[in-house]
């Protein structure tokens, strides 16, 4: 675990000194700019990934590779073909993790820009974010409404080999939507029924622990330096999560 | 299957409600064999913008109420997020304890949203956009690709098992969908 840290760590100082290296050859940027420098973090239903100097996104079959590195241009670099009904994207190390509404693909970014696929696995037809922590890949199905079965659950898949992730754990859901997972905290937007968190100090054996509910519908998440922002139907909600496992309301901006 | 069924019915209504057949879809609907008298129900209504591409203006708004609110992107203490076919809320968060709005970027068809240093990578129906926020709050469109989102030509009611209006295409393009009570609606997903 520390070691993982320790090498995200590193990368992270690694690509701010790259980016304060890319600032200083262009004259025009100004140090008063209020937006942030970098890459921010999105939630686990988008269709936009960004992973260093590219941007990844799906549409409905594929996988289209732009490289960002110069501001100026959005260079395509490539089209790769995933399958169909695809819905979501989320980077992680040097991993993509793609949802479509029928299965799990994993593609390799040792060359960013052609991505190839290591492994997938099918499921029950359903809408499917995911996102990955260590060796662990959580994906919730949601089967209501335009996705087809009336499953609805939580998978977890052992993804040590990408090649051929592993489910290895299922536990039921009502509706839900997107998740994110933030140390030993994994948190499930389920709709109506609220927003489960759950204990992953174990990855592979996700303990709920309690059940956020306040009446509002919740669809996705982002765990970002200590906040978790919460966009439920009509807004977004600020947790405080210094402590993982006992997210604590600090505002909303409903409106 | 039933995903592209609708769709598939969802063009083939767009292109019967072709302006070249001159009648309005109330008559044609009244007129037709399988006219349902549904009476007053809860059913998605288009809201149309102007078909018109050149009318694509970013430019920074006033901020507005969330009605839809849809995806989100944190970056620094910016949060940004997608009202469901409009555009984009820009939330500033530096007092995690009062985040406030801070603009609204007009973006027809907007439904997707990422962020890196000064871009915006968003959508505006099909086409992919790049935004320039680098002299906020004077926005500029930095690029514009193509077709790259063709599922979200036509943006679908959201939900299934509902009643709908049928669009009306000479009223403009479906923007996004908005749930009212309406008397006997022709369409179904």
């Amino acid at each position: 675990m520390h070691e993982l840290m320790k090498i995200r760590l590193l990368l992270i100082c690694g690509l701010v000194a790259a980016l304060v290296a890319g600032c200083a050859k262009q004259d025009g940027s100004s140090p008063t700019n209020e937006f942030a420098n970098g890459s921010g973090k999105g939630g686990s239903m988008a269709r936009f990934a960004i992973s260093g100097n590219y941007l990844y996104v799906v549409n409905n079959t594929s996988l289209l590779v732009y490289d960002i590195s110069n501001p100026a241009e959005t260079v395509q670099k490539s089209i790769v073909s995933v399958g169909w009904q695809i819905e979501t994207i989320f980077p992680y190390d040097d991993k993509l993790f793609i949802g479509s509404s029928t299965g799990l693909f994993i593609y390799e970014l040792k060359d960013p820009t052609k991505p190839s696929r290591l492994g997938a696995v099918a499921h029950f037809r359903a809408c499917d974010p995911v996102v990955t922590q260590g060796n662990t890949a959580y994906l919730t199905l949601r089967g209501n409404g335009f996705c087809g079965s009336p499953n609805n659950a939580l998978m977890v898949y052992d993804v040590t080999n990408p090649t051929q992730p592993v489910l290895k754990n299922q536990l039921p859901l009502k509706g839900p939507y997107g998740l994110g997972v933030h140390r030993d905290a994994l948190y499930v937007c389920d709709g109506d029924s609220g927003m489960v968190v759950y204990n992953v100090s174990r990855p592979l054996f996700p303990e709920a622990i309690k059940t956020i509910k306040d009446g509002s519908t919740f669809l996705d998440v982002i765990p970002y330096n200590d906040v978790l922002i919460v966009y439920v139907k009509g807004g977004v909600r600020f947790f405080d999560i210094s402590t993982p496992l006992n997210p604590v309301l600090l505002s909303e901006m409903m409106n | 299957m039933l995903r592209l069924f609708t769709l598939f019915m969802l063009v083939v209504t767009l292109f019967s409600a072709c302006d070249r057949f001159d009648f309005g879809f109330n008559d044609r609907n009244a007129d037709r064999a399988g006219y349902r008298e549904v009476g007053e129900v809860q059913a998605w209504v288009p809201v149309y913008v102007k078909n018109d591409d050149a009318s694509l203006d970013v430019s920074v708004k006033d901020k507005r109420p969330t009605e839809e609110g849809g995806k989100i992107f944190a970056l620094g203490n910016r949060l940004f997020q997608v009202e469901t076919g409009v555009g984009l809320h820009i939330i500033d968060y530096s007092d995690k304890t009062k985040p406030v709005k801070v603009g609204f970027l007009n973006i027809p068809g907007c439904q997707e949203v990422a962020l890196k240093g000064n871009s915006v990578y968003t959508n505006s129906f099909e086409d992919m956009l790049v935004l320039d926020l680098s002299t906020f709050p004077d926005v500029k469109i930095k690029s514009r690709l193509p077709n790259i989102f063709p599922e979200m030509k036509y943006p679908r009611p959201p939900a299934t098992g509902t009643y709908y209006v049928c669009p009306d295409v000479s009223k403009g393009r479906v923007s996004h969908w908005k749930q009212e009570t309406v008397l006997n609606p022709q369409c179904m997903n």
